[in-house]
């Protein structure tokens, strides 16, 4: 008889060691799945994962997914201490890509680079803030549930960009659903450094990963998030306002995946311009949670593992282009990831024995 | 022999991170008897019990149930020994109705949930082992002490022979301690064996048939109850005689702090507080004495802002004037001056995974200086935080371990320490020292007291009756939502007010 014994450990794993454990298993049992296609899971590995780490290219698409991934996951980091299951990252994302594309093409077209630029970023900003404060409103004043609320915001968000590039927006010299490129001034990316990557992105998103870890944990309000999040009784018992909390935890939440989506159309190899949504954000802010999670929900290590998401995105790519097209690679790269993360977090804090006939193993 | 022995434990050792929780001890359980397990708070019981329902491992020793050497790994492993551990706090899904939660979990309670022979079984359980319950009311709302009987409910059950109480009166009432009493009895009365936690000397006498005496992680002897007395006991606990009960100096009265006029306040629709009126003076303790369940829980919460009154009013006299603050929020009420000790402190009380001094600061009353902008000065925090663990003699290993890991005393002592920290002029302090051993209650005492002589107002609100005698200057008891009556301390007598407390309109 075999049986399973899940005890609490007496002291937690940290998450640099679940996390750690949790991608490299999932990169095994990634290459597994595909091994069942025929794919030869060591080429794989080599082309996939380290070709990339060798060329410029390779570079420069695993930071431009990153960035995308360090800004998002920072903001989701602010709303999940908050105990606030932020899952509209995605439409938040895509608010900061109409921000930008409005700031771009109708507000200053003419202004140059210096004005153009950090415009873009703080309206983009406001538009994905004021994404999730709807959701954040919602829940302190109605107590919508915001995973519901969030994810039909997503929905809004989507058909809102559709909306824009097939309408009012539209490229008239083109039948593709696409908005006018932006001018010159608002591109961000400049092929010139020995890594082609969007300068004003990597500062904002540094400056933003830096500025939150200080907000969370150096401040009275992210002590206030931090106290909700933990033990809401004990903070409203304390005068700390639930509502308050939510609100701008959404807010700012929102914001940041806002940024994102300025750098996602400004910040590419591509032309800036708004595209169709699914070419804005191909899943970015659901791929986000994997990387604040595998982070332990702080905001400086999301820093690393936004650029490792980055590129295993971009390796389930590469495969998907060399091996087998008709395989979602990138799907199986996260979901398998998602379902190793899950057992990873129960892993760090219980200690699982498997026991054969009276004789007990470990699982250390 | 060996089967009236229902446990025997031998050489149980079991060290956590700088301490020896349980160093070589050795512990024995008969069938059909209630072996009270005595000691202070971190002498180690808790620790000897968990080893024995398989929440914790040992290090070293060896255990036999009925007998037979066994391994005790996990709870699962305990349950099939027939090993059952009541928790102190219920572990009960809330939106269940009782009977769910009794068979959740039960093989046998088959596909289809719950069948007509299960209920009818466990109504019987019930009635036999007197646990007076409705199996049909969703867990929510049962009160603390109801979600206990849930708990014994789902032990019988399971069939369980050996049943493990840690510190279950600390919430109950003198009449559903009773209840509970009787079910004891009962339950060893058929061949079952109980061990009760506790650090209340009295109830060794009131329950137990022998006492296993704990200090320091060591057992330091096991008597017949018939054979011990009290002073014996105490002496063993705390390796000296300690005077429990403190001197009451006589108050020097100053103004009404708080005047309350006609309060309502509802819970789920239902008045619990009926129309009380009182005034609190600054320089006293008035003691709200009652059953619990009686409104005490609604009266605070409201005095606290935590929950709307449908009637009345509550003026706080501050500065010179009357305030009405009825409808302030809690952070204005504490801010002004109003200070709150929560009678669930782990959940009400503490963030338990928040660092000791983060839970100091809680509310940002304490230290001024640090926490006067946006930012917190750690440096400050941390170095004030340490002060104030060693002031008030709060054990922890640094301020920086999350609050969750000190013992339950030592959260107590952290909420007192940061309530009275913020320099209050009112402090309303809901069952202070409930479930802390004799020396934090008696400081915890002595530091209330203290605040009253230097001026401030204290309401005590408390089920302990020896509490409320101690220290109160006045005395009120609520029932049934209601004042029953004011008693000044000098004409207050026990058994009126004994009276008063349990008589139903």
């Amino acid at each position: 008889m075999i049986r399973f014994i899940v005890r609490r450990r007496e002291k937690e794993l940290t998450y640099t060691y679940s996390s750690t454990i949790a991608i490299i298993v999932s990169i095994i049992l990634s290459l597994a799945i595909l091994a069942f296609f025929g794919i030869n899971p060591i080429i794989a590995l080599a082309k996939a994962f380290v070709g990339p780490i060798l060329t410029t290219y390779g570079w420069a698409s695993i930071l431009y997914n990153g960035l995308i991934l360090l800004l998002c996951g920072v903001g989701l980091v602010i709303a999940f201490r908050a105990g606030v299951w932020n899952i509209g990252a995605e439409g938040q994302i895509l608010m900061g890509a109409i921000a930008a594309t409005w700031v771009a093409l109708y507000l200053i077209p003419d202004a140059p680079s210096i004005v153009m630029i950090p415009t873009m970023f703080v309206v983009g900003f406001l538009f994905g803030g004021i994404w999730g404060l709807i959701a954040g409103v919602l829940k302190a004043e109605l107590d919508v549930n915001e995973v519901l609320s969030t994810m039909m915001l997503n929905y809004v968000a989507y058909q809102l960009v559709y909306y824009l590039v097939m309408g009012p927006w539209a490229n008239p010299l083109t039948n593709y659903p696409v908005s006018e490129p932006f001018p010159e001034s608002a591109w961000m990316l400049k092929i010139s450094g020995p890594i082609p990557v969007s300068i004003p992105t990597l500062i904002v998103a540094l400056v933003a990963a830096i500025l939150t870890h200080f907000l969370i944990f150096n401040t009275k309000l992210g002590y206030e998030i931090r106290a909700v999040g933990s033990n809401p009784n004990a903070a409203r018992a304390y005068g700390i306002s639930y509502k308050k909390v939510v609100i701008v935890a959404m807010f700012l939440s929102g914001g940041l995946a806002g940024l994102a989506g300025v750098h996602a159309v400004a910040g590419g190899l591509l032309v800036p311009q708004l595209r169709r949504p699914e070419q804005i954000s191909r899943g970015f802010g659901f791929i986000a949670i994997l990387v604040a999670w595998l982070a332990g929900i702080k905001p400086l290590p999301v820093i690393f593992t936004s650029i490792l998401m980055g590129l295993i995105f971009l390796a389930g790519f590469v495969i998907q282009v060399l091996f087998a097209r008709g395989i979602g690679a990138t799907n199986i790269f996260t979901g398998v990831m998602l379902l190793v993360l899950s057992v990873a977090e129960t892993y760090r804090r219980y200690e699982i024995k498997i026991e054969i006939h009276g004789f007990t193993r470990r699982g250390s | 022999m060996s089967d009236s022995i229902a446990v025997r434990m031998i050489g149980i050792t079991k060290r956590f991170p700088g301490v020896v929780a349980n160093d070589n001890v050795d512990f024995e359980l008969r069938a059909g008897e209630i072996h009270v397990l005595l000691g202070e708070n971190g002498a180690g019981k808790t620790t000897l019990m968990n080893i024995l329902a398989g929440l914790y491992t040992k290090d070293s020793g060896e255990i036999y149930v009925w007998g037979q050497k066994v391994e005790i790994l996990s709870p699962q492993d305990a349950l099939r020994l027939g090993i059952y551990m009541v928790p102190q706090t219920p572990k009960l899904v809330q939106s269940m109705t009782v009977l769910e939660n009794v068979i959740i979990g039960l093989r046998k309670a088959g596909m289809i949930l719950p069948t007509r022979r299960a209920r009818s079984w466990i109504e019987n359980l019930a009635k036999s082992y007197y646990i007076p319950i409705d199996i049909d009311a969703p867990v929510y709302r049962l009160t603390a002490s109801e979600q206990k009987r849930v708990e014994l409910l789902k032990a019988l059950v399971r069939h369980a022979k050996i049943l493990i109480f840690d510190e279950i009166t600390a919430t109950l009432s003198p009449s559903e301690k009773a209840d509970i009493f009787k079910f004891m009895r009962k339950f060893a009365m058929s061949g079952g064996a109980i061990v009760f936690v506790t650090h209340k000397i009295n109830e060794v006498f009131e329950i137990g048939d022998r006492v296993t005496v704990m200090r320091k992680g060591k057992v330091v002897g096991t008597f017949d109850v018939s054979d011990v007395t009290q002073d014996k006991l105490t002496e063993l606990m705390f390796g000296k005689k300690i005077e429990v009960g403190i001197a009451h100096s006589s108050a020097k009265q100053g103004d009404v702090a708080l005047r309350i006029r006609d309060l309502w306040v509802e819970f789920d629709g239902y008045p619990s507080v009926r129309g009380v009126s009182f005034d609190l003076y600054y320089g006293e303790i008035l003691g709200i004495a009652g059953i619990a369940g009686n409104g005490q829980k609604e009266l605070v919460e409201a005095i606290i802002g935590l929950r709307r009154p449908s009637m009345g009013k509550i003026y706080m006299n501050a500065d010179g004037g009357f305030i009405d603050i009825t409808d302030k929020s809690t952070s204005w009420r504490l801010k002004s001056g109003i200070s709150y000790i929560p009678e669930d402190r782990i959940r009400y009380g503490i963030v338990p995974n928040m660092s000791v001094a983060e839970n100091l600061i809680l509310g940002f009353r304490c230290l001024r200086g640090a926490l006067d902008g946006f930012i917190i000065d750690w440096n400050t925090v941390r170095s004030w935080a340490s002060d104030v663990i060693k002031k008030y003699r709060i054990v922890a290993p640094s301020v920086d371990i999350p609050a969750r890991h000190l013992s339950g005393g030592n959260i107590q002592k952290l909420i007192v320490a940061r309530e009275l920290e913020s320099k209050p002029k009112i402090i309303v302090a809901f069952n202070p020292t409930l479930g802390l051993d004799v020396s934090s209650t008696k400081y915890v005492w002595e530091t209330l007291m203290d605040m009253r002589d230097r001026g401030a107002a204290i309401l005590l609100i408390s089920e302990d009756l020896d509490e409320i005698m101690s220290l109160s200057d006045r005395i009120m008891v609520m029932s049934e939502g209601e004042i029953k009556g004011i008693f000044d301390r000098r004409e207050a007598d026990i058994d009126t007010i004994g009276r008063l407390m349990v008589r139903a309109k």
